[in-house]
């Protein structure tokens, strides 16, 4: 006799049974899919996001490119006549160019700080920062020279500083002195005028900087501290840093160019010497050997 | 009787000749065995798997082969030696001269004797039954060539060894029957039900309980055989108590996997 209740039943399980592998690949094809559909989401938003910071850069250096036509203007207006003058009042001129320069050395320190800070944070924002500084990079020379004809033009000088700001780096460091006190006035002006477009980021990067040197002890981030300071100047702070770089890698070659650089700042040049050949008895580098002989050969 | 419990009748396993079904490779393997008869050959090996269609089709042989040719069939084998030779003996001559005490040497004799005179074919079905010895004798006697032997034989390792090693000099004539395939499985029941008088349930079976079928009993008749009369069954049950559980024109596969499961095809 059939007992066909039970066989119902043992059906039923045998259903669930065989259903339970394809139940599993469906449930798992599902979750793949919306898994797909937010990174996706997350993707585009993302995307999104650095082409309105693009957007944003954009916005930002076309108020800037205003700002820096209407200074422009001035400022070869009032060089033409500093120049056509020559009236002891160039020595006002002077300073001011001067400052223009101490401010540029700034700016340029600032945005590479920024850039730093955000490669840090993000490094796909960043990525989209660069991408669009680049597209412009190759329009900024030829214009930046028309920059004080006309004010049109002069909007191109503003990316100059910061896609440039690598290679004046290099050339501040090869030459600090000259950096500082021969200064074209042309050049100023463009640096001035990229103060518009960095300033905005400059208050905390160093400060971020510390607080992450503090979490990490990287000596490279304590150099990279110590060029910072340096370059704003600020010599002892510059000093107290090359000295942290070093205390955690002394083979540091940085550390050591910084440590003497700041102490030829604050007066101390046989210090500055004494330490580059304590290291050139260690380690040889020809970065130190020609920062050590253009000391002693002043 | 109830519709499906005819139909249950139709799918128990039995060996008769009208369960005998026309399908395209039995068809082959009959004519093939036929012809083999007809040769002079000592004996011949009919092997497979249970359930293949080996007794059913020695059974067809028989019954179309017994008026023509002087063809018997042994289908339950006989264990006692004097028996089995006795059973010889009335094939080949009328019992009534049979001799009281017949020995297998005399049986011999007698069988060397009606060499040239008569020849019968003897189909010996469950052939894996007899003793080795018997067997033995049996290949001796198949040297007489008064009497041609066809050995139906299950198919395992180890018979199909003995089958060898007993036959091998012998035999001049294998045959092999396998499971159907899923046109045979198909066939099968579609014949099956039509031979009486069934079409509409035939046409009841579509091409995925065919495959479904096919799936639990590999083409095997026997297990066919044993599936759809569980089958019916179930219908039967539900006929009887829930009629609006098996209205439809078709199968419902959930009875052939209920079927399986009662079988044991498949576990729940």
């Amino acid at each position: 006799m059939l007992e066909i209740e039970k066989l119902e039943k043992e059906w039923r399980k045998y259903k669930i049974k065989q259903l339970k592998p394809y139940v599993f690949i469906s449930i798992l094809l599902a979750l793949s899919a919306i898994f797909l559909t937010l990174y996706s989401k997350d993707a585009t938003k993302l995307v999104q996001q650095i082409a309105f910071n693009d957007e944003g850069a954009k916005k930002e250096v076309a108020v800037d490119e205003k700002e820096m036509s209407k200074e422009s203007t001035e400022a070869t207006e009032s060089e033409t006549k500093s120049y056509s003058s020559q009236t002891p009042s160039s020595n006002t001129s002077e300073e001011k160019t001067a400052k223009i320069a101490e401010d540029k050395t700034e700016i340029d320190l600032d945005s590479r700080d920024s850039k730093k800070e955000e490669k840090e944070v993000d490094s796909l924002a960043l990525k989209a920062d660069t991408g669009f500084l680049e597209t412009f990079a190759p329009q900024s020379t030829p214009v930046s020279s028309k920059a004080s004809n006309s004010p049109k033009k002069a909007i191109q000088p503003v990316q100059r500083p910061t896609t440039d700001t690598s290679n004046r780096f290099a050339q501040e460091m090869k030459d600090e002195t000259k950096t500082e006190n021969t200064v074209d006035s042309e050049r100023a002006v463009k640096e001035h005028n990229s103060l518009v477009l960095t300033t905005t980021k400059t208050n905390n990067t160093l400060e971020y900087l510390i607080k992450r040197f503090n979490e990490k002890r990287d000596p490279k981030l304590a150099s990279y501290i110590s060029r910072s300071y340096y370059k704003k100047g600020k010599y002892k702070e510059a000093l107290k840093w090359s000295i942290e770089a070093n205390s955690l890698d002394p083979s540091n070659e940085e550390s050591w160019i910084l440590f003497a650089k700041a102490n030829v700042k604050l007066g101390n040049r046989e210090d500055a010497i004494q330490a580059l050949k304590v290291y050139l008895n260690q380690y040889s580098s020809r970065n130190v050997k020609s920062l050590l002989n253009s000391l002693e050969s002043k | 009787m109830s519709k499906y419990k005819d139909l249950q009748s139709i799918f128990i396993d039995r060996i008769e000749v009208s369960q005998y079904i026309g399908l395209d490779t039995s068809i082959l393997f009959y004519n093939k065995l036929l012809e083999s008869i007809q040769k002079p050959l000592k004996m011949i090996l009919l092997y497979g798997k249970p359930g293949t269609g080996k007794s059913v089709l020695i059974n067809k042989i028989y019954h179309d082969a017994k008026d023509r040719r002087n063809v018997f069939l042994i289908s339950t084998p006989i264990q006692n030696e004097t028996e089995f030779i006795k059973k010889l003996y009335t094939f080949l001559l009328p019992e009534s001269t049979m001799p009281e005490d017949l020995s297998y040497n005399q049986f011999i004799d007698i069988c060397n004797a009606l060499r040239d005179k008569k020849h019968i074919t003897v189909l010996l079905d469950e052939a894996q039954l007899y003793s080795s010895s018997l067997m033995e004798k049996i290949r001796l006697i198949s040297d007489t060539r008064a009497i041609k032997f066809v050995v139906s034989l299950h198919k395992t390792e180890k018979e199909d060894l003995i089958a060898k090693e007993h036959f091998q000099s012998r035999i001049w004539e294998t045959i092999e029957l396998k499971n159907g395939t899923i046109h045979d499985t198909a066939m099968y029941v579609q014949k099956k039900l039509i031979i009486q008088n069934y079409f509409e349930i035939a046409n009841m079976f579509h091409k995925g309980n065919i495959k479904l079928i096919h799936k639990f009993t590999k083409g095997n008749y026997r297990e066919i055989n044993k599936l759809l009369f569980t089958l019916f069954e179930i219908y039967d049950y539900y006929e009887t108590n829930k009629p609006s559980k098996i209205s439809g024109t078709k199968i419902k596969n959930r009875y052939i996997e209920m079927s399986a499961l009662k079988l044991g095809y498949i576990n729940a």
